[in-house]
């Protein structure tokens, strides 16, 4: 089991225990309906989706956060917003400073 | 052509065959499938951030011990393009958060330092409006820079110093070898445009600064009035 997401686990649980609840550690729930909508159960995360300790997974990268639960091809809206605020502010700030220069100049 | 314009076109290039690459040949991450794709996007946001703001940090020692406007007006470049991508890396990392842990923001130790981040350098930025007098305007931004600059490495370092939501330190080295090249391509490609800009900034920067220095711009009584507050 990855120890990030134990630890991440045991993050998330300690704020929902804020009111004083037992600090339990249990394997990592995955979120089944994509978007953020909350889990109706609580599934186990299976071997073929957590990375050996200590290993790169195969096309994947340490760390992951997702624990295994966006479907394949979701979430697409997310990355276009990304790249294209990406691309819109190398422009923007590009387009911002030629303003100043013709102003100044 | 100047320098920069080059390095700017350069950065283009890059950053959209790493993005390219990223968005429609790199795999599929293994359990985020196509929402991993932010990576190519986010992590070298991210990378170069820290990096400018460590130029940043280097030209505010430059500044403060050479009094040069050169090192203060590269200080200033430095400072508002650490600032911009600082604010895109916010915006990025929370449409990834979305998706991956269900909410845009988490008050998690990375999460926090990273917004602290915003708040410290746009207040050097901000303080040099409220200055008039070139010798203490300069003095202050400098010292600002370095203090705000205390923040960076513990922004970097906030995964492992504290329990966070957010993932470990990102490396070619924790990514899987399908995934590197289109990382590096846009890495570098953020980074030859952060410096583009910066080079430009600091060109208006500096020619600001000489103008204020040769051109009686403020009346004398204004002037007189600046010194003798100092």
């Amino acid at each position: 089991m990855n120890p990030w997401i134990l630890l991440s686990v045991a993050h998330a649980q300690e704020a929902e225990n804020a009111d004083g609840g037992e600090d339990v550690v249990e394997t990592p729930s995955a979120q089944t309906e994509p978007f953020g909508e909350a889990p109706s159960e609580a599934p186990t995360v299976s071997s073929e989706t957590v990375a050996d300790p200590g290993g790169i997974p195969e096309g994947g990268f340490i760390g992951n956060d997702s624990y295994g639960a966006i479907p394949l091809g979701s979430g697409w809206g997310y990355v276009w917003a990304v790249y294209i605020v990406t691309w819109l502010t190398m422009l923007g700030y590009a387009g911002y400073l030629a303003l100043r220069n013709r102003k100044t100049s | 052509m100047k320098w920069h314009y080059a390095l700017g076109a350069l950065g283009v290039l890059f950053l959209g065959t790493g993005h390219a690459w990223g968005l429609f040949f790199a795999p599929p991450e293994f359990m985020m499938g196509d929402v991993g794709r932010i990576l190519y996007a986010h992590v070298p946001t991210a990378w170069n951030a820290m990096l400018v703001y460590l130029f940043a940090f280097v030209a505010a020692i430059g500044t403060l011990w050479t009094s040069k406007s050169s090192w203060e007006s590269w200080l200033v470049g430095f400072v508002e393009v650490g600032v911009v991508l600082n604010i895109l890396l916010c915006f990025q990392g929370a449409m990834w958060a979305k998706p991956t842990w269900g909410v845009y923001w988490d008050w998690d130790p990375r999460l926090t330092t990273t917004a602290i981040l915003i708040a410290l350098f746009a207040g050097v930025l901000i303080q040099r409006n409220l200055f008039h007098a070139p010798d203490k305007r300069r003095i202050i931004t400098g010292v600002t820079a370095v203090i705000a600059f205390v923040n960076v490495p513990i922004v970097y370092f906030a995964t492992t110093w504290w329990n966070s939501l957010h993932q470990g330190l990102s490396s070619p080295d924790t990514v899987s070898n399908p995934m590197h090249w289109p990382l590096r391509v846009s890495a570098f490609g953020v980074l030859f445009l952060a410096v583009a800009f910066s080079a430009e900034r600091a060109k208006q920067e500096r020619a600001r600064l000489e103008r204020e220095d040769t051109a009686p711009t403020l009346p004398l009584a204004q002037k007189q009035l600046e010194l003798g507050a100092e």
